[in-house]
């Protein structure tokens, strides 16, 4: 089996996101033409420019994202392939992942990808269910993220203490973010004392439901440098999909995510990454909920597996930590659009990279990590990049 | 000789308290309680539940039928008795039949099944009662209509009791009726029903079956026939001559009059409390009457503690009357999403409705739903279907407030059933704080959804009874 290396082929030399949030006075189509424009003129590139198009969108609404088609008009991209990729909460960092490949492959120059989602038009209750009638009947997000984190809570006596921790972090960060959905420092205290959503998640345990979209303009590495100095080179991509509803698999221990750690491995195997946490300057992880970040740090090789608790309890992840994790604010605190994520974590750690972070900057950054997990645990994709 | 083989039964877990209902309508109480269906029963959950009790431990497919009767089918055209008969995995070609339109439709399906046994088309057949009857709210019958499933069997041998003989008239009247297109129960006037009806109806069909069965009425040693009206019950015992102090104490004040199930449920009763040899005179009121003598057999001495005590005592409260009616649908809030399609369900339900999963031939994984690859060892072929017990214990659960459901919060569940099998399943039947990692669960087909045409049926965990 081949074990091909994407490392130093691809490069990012574009960015842009849109100011994520309750965008009631933005359609699907307004935030598609923004991030889009934004990442174009970071890169210095007109529409003529482009050779191909990925677009990340989980659920279509109102026939909007259903396929690659809905960014043609908007971004005047005509006759070109354009692509859309749904794969969970991993969707638009899969996009990423599609048109890095095509890139790789010498297939195209320079290409754009597009992560939208429009979630605020809808009722009051967070995704809208699409699952299976009987076996998949009764799942919300949250409560599937709680049912594996109430058995590794049980296992490894953790407290809602160490979750509530996570949610400080990322609101405190998020609250340094103007394109954050919630800008707003939370305490311990209230974190633990909101209303409970699925146990043991409470309000502020959970990510909100949210707008957004954010865009790339990807390259080939050897011309990236005609478009601008400081870009970013894709270092290594690892994305791998397990049972598609892991809470019938009776070899799944509901302690950690299969996925997250195989993907990290591809990711790491190409980018030459032994010790992740000492390697790594920043990372982008999905916190959904608080308790899959710190599954998350287990999984990507950060630590142990139990031992996760401790990064966030020694504030070991904050921006002036060791390993800072969602200086963004995350998908706590940032919101979590689901197709717009993948790509927006993208657009974060390039930030960092270039030194554009402003108050959240960690210093120094050279090699960062975006991370998606959706399924729960059926899917994960793991970026990382790095400066040339 | 025909006669009763075994029995089931499933008691709607919540009850309402008399005193609840009398809040509610500013009206006296009766000091008392009424078993009340969760959102999530009907008679088709209540009878399919009494049938799963009856069947546990044995194996199905000796079963060669099963009759379904109820007032309150959730079907006009569909036969419930199918898909019972189909969640159980009775014997291929096993008849099925549904028996309705009268409080008496239970016995009469009894009658049936003793002529399909006698017959020689099956060896055993069973017949499993659910009902939900409502009555207009506020009205004097509400504090005694209750919600639950019962079921015996009918064969020749090892039977709990012999039926020695049994009768049947019919009688046209208007006692308690309701029209195809009413939601509600017509009560009419109960004295009259009383003294006019059903006093006379069991003096005559009484002396029909004493006298086809040359039996003397100091011979009876129990009487069992259930009704919603003791002091009418007593009043037409007397009336046939019998004596009142035979008769099976029903539980009306502890879960009410459960229309068609109840004549199922009180002979249950008469088999528990009967010696062997003693006789039980059992009766079955509805639009006429059925009559039966039975005799009990040694077989009664081998019966567990009662388990109509038990089902009786697997109680939950019913805290208000408002989550009476949420129960009862009046606030609709059925949980959005996709529906079932015809054909989607014809694809699965040969698994998801017997629960059948698939043992693996290469590394011997039980894995549910029984897909084509293990999820262990990813061997394709020759795995063999085998059925998921329907008892286990819960792996890990939530509490979740933000699931659509009729009584939040909705406890969900994964569950380990007792072949390893792993099913992701809604809770049912939960005190609000009463999940725990490891508790011992049992599974029910229950009403997941109205989904778009027609109502999915499905599994749920809930606490394990006995």
């Amino acid at each position: 089996m081949a074990h091909g290396s994407i490392k130093d082929k691809v490069a990012i030399i574009g960015a842009g996101c849109i100011k994520f949030g309750d965008n009631f006075d933005q359609s699907y189509i307004d935030m598609v033409a923004a991030a889009g424009r934004l990442a174009m003129k970071d890169a210095g590139v007109e529409p003529s420019r482009i050779e191909a198009a990925w677009l990340g969108t989980y659920l279509p609404n109102n026939g909007l994202g259903k396929a690659g088609s809905t960014i043609a008009d908007p971004l005047h991209l005509h006759g070109i392939p354009i692509t859309r990729v749904e794969n969970f909460c991993a969707t638009g960092m899969d996009a990423f992942r599609n048109a890095s490949l095509a890139v790789a492959a010498g297939m195209y120059d320079v290409v754009l990808v597009l992560g939208c989602e429009k979630m605020k038009d809808r009722a009051a209750r967070g995704i809208p269910r699409v699952e299976h009638p009987s076996i998949g009947k009764g799942t919300t997000a949250p409560a599937l993220f709680a049912l594996a984190a109430n058995r590794y809570m049980l296992e490894y006596g953790m407290p809602r203490e160490t979750l509530a921790k996570v949610a400080v972090k990322n609101h405190y960060n998020g609250a340094r973010n103007e394109l954050a959905h919630m800008q707003k420092e939370v305490t311990e205290e209230q974190v633990l004392k909101a209303p409970m959503i699925s146990e043991p998640f409470g309000l502020f345990d959970c990510c909100p439901t949210t707008d957004g979209a954010a865009a790339l303009i990807v390259c080939r590495a050897d011309i990236a440098k005609q478009f601008r100095d400081d870009y970013v080179l894709v270092k290594g991509i690892g994305l791998a999909a397990f049972s598609h509803m892991p809470y019938y698999d009776p070899t799944f221990d509901y302690l950690g995510f299969k996925s997250t750690q195989t993907a990290s491995k591809m990711a790491y195997e190409q980018a030459g990454i032994s010790d992740p946490a000492r390697e790594i300057d920043l990372a982008e992880v999905h916190d959904c909920f608080t308790w899959t970040e710190i599954t998350n740090y287990e999984d990507l090789g950060f630590c142990k597996k139990g031992e996760g608790r401790h990064l966030i309890e020694e504030g070991r992840t904050r921006i002036d930590g060791d390993i800072p994790v969602n200086t963004s604010g995350g998908l706590k605190s940032f919101g979590h659009p689901i197709g717009a994520s993948g790509v927006r974590m993208v657009y974060e750690v390039v930030s960092q990279l270039r030194g554009q972070a402003g108050e959240r900057q960690v210093k120094g950054a050279s090699l960062g990590l975006a991370h998606n997990v959706g399924g729960p645990g059926a899917v994960s994709c793991v970026s990382v990049l790095g400066l040339p | 000789m025909a006669g009763i083989s075994s029995y089931g039964l499933h008691v709607a877990a919540y009850r309402l308290p008399h005193d609840e209902i009398a809040r509610a309508w500013r009206s006296k109480s009766a000091k008392g309680e009424k078993a009340v269906a969760c959102y999530d029963e009907d008679a088709l959950t209540l009878a399919c539940a009494a049938a799963q009790d009856l069947i546990a431990g044995t194996d199905p497919s000796k079963f060669g039928g099963l009759f379904f009767a109820s007032t309150t089918s959730p079907y006009l055209e569909k036969s419930v008795s199918a898909f019972i008969a189909f969640v159980h995995r009775l014997g291929a070609g096993a008849i099925t039949a549904d028996f309705a339109n009268s409080r008496r439709c239970a016995s009469s399906a009894v009658l049936a099944a003793i002529d399909a046994v006698g017959s020689g088309r099956a060896d055993e057949v069973i017949v499993a009662a659910g009902e939900t009857r409502t009555v207009q709210p506020g009205s004097s019958l509400e504090s005694v209509l209750g919600d639950g499933g019962a079921a015996v069997s009918i064969g020749q041998k090892d039977v709990l009791a012999e039926i020695l003989a049994s009768v049947s008239i019919s009688d046209e009247t208007y006692d308690e009726f309701r029209r195809s297109e009413a939601a509600y129960v017509n009560e009419g006037d109960p004295r009259f029903a009383a003294s006019h009806t059903f006093a006379p109806t069991v003096a005559r069909v009484t002396e029909l079956l004493l006298e086809k069965a040359g039996q003397g009425r100091e011979g009876i040693a129990h009487i069992a026939l259930g009704a919603g009206n003791p002091r009418g019950v007593k009043a037409a015992v007397k009336a046939a001559g019998l004596d009142a102090q035979k008769l099976v104490p029903p539980y009306l004040d502890k879960v009410g009059y459960l229309g068609a199930a109840q004549s199922l449920c009180t002979l249950a009763q008469a088999l528990e409390r009967a010696k062997p040899g003693e006789k039980i005179l059992w009766i079955s009121y509805g639009d006429g009457a059925d009559a039966f003598l039975l005799e009990a057999t040694g077989r009664v001495s081998d019966l567990p503690p009662s388990r109509v005590d038990a089902a009786v005592a697997d109680r939950r409260p019913l805290e208000t009357y408002e989550q009476y009616l949420k129960f009862r649908g009046v606030f609709d809030n059925s949980s959005p999403g996709p529906g079932e399609t015809a054909v989607l369900h014809h694809n699965e339900h040969e698994w998801n409705l017997p629960l059948l999963a698939h043992e693996c031939s290469g590394c011997g994984l039980v894995f549910y739903p029984p897909g084509p690859s293990c999820l262990r060892c990813g061997a394709t072929e020759g795995h063999s279907r085998v059925p998921v017990p329907r008892r286990g214990e819960i792996f890990t659960y939530t509490t979740d407030f933000l699931a659509v459901n009729p009584d939040p919060p909705q406890i969900t569940t994964v569950c380990t059933a007792e072949n390893g099998a792993r099913l992701f399943l809604q809770g049912t039947d939960f005190l609000p704080s009463g999940a725990e990692v490891g508790l011992p669960v049992e599974f029910q087909i229950r009403k997941l959804h109205d989904g778009a045409d027609f109502p999915v049926y499905y599994w749920k965990a809930r606490p394990a009874s006995r």
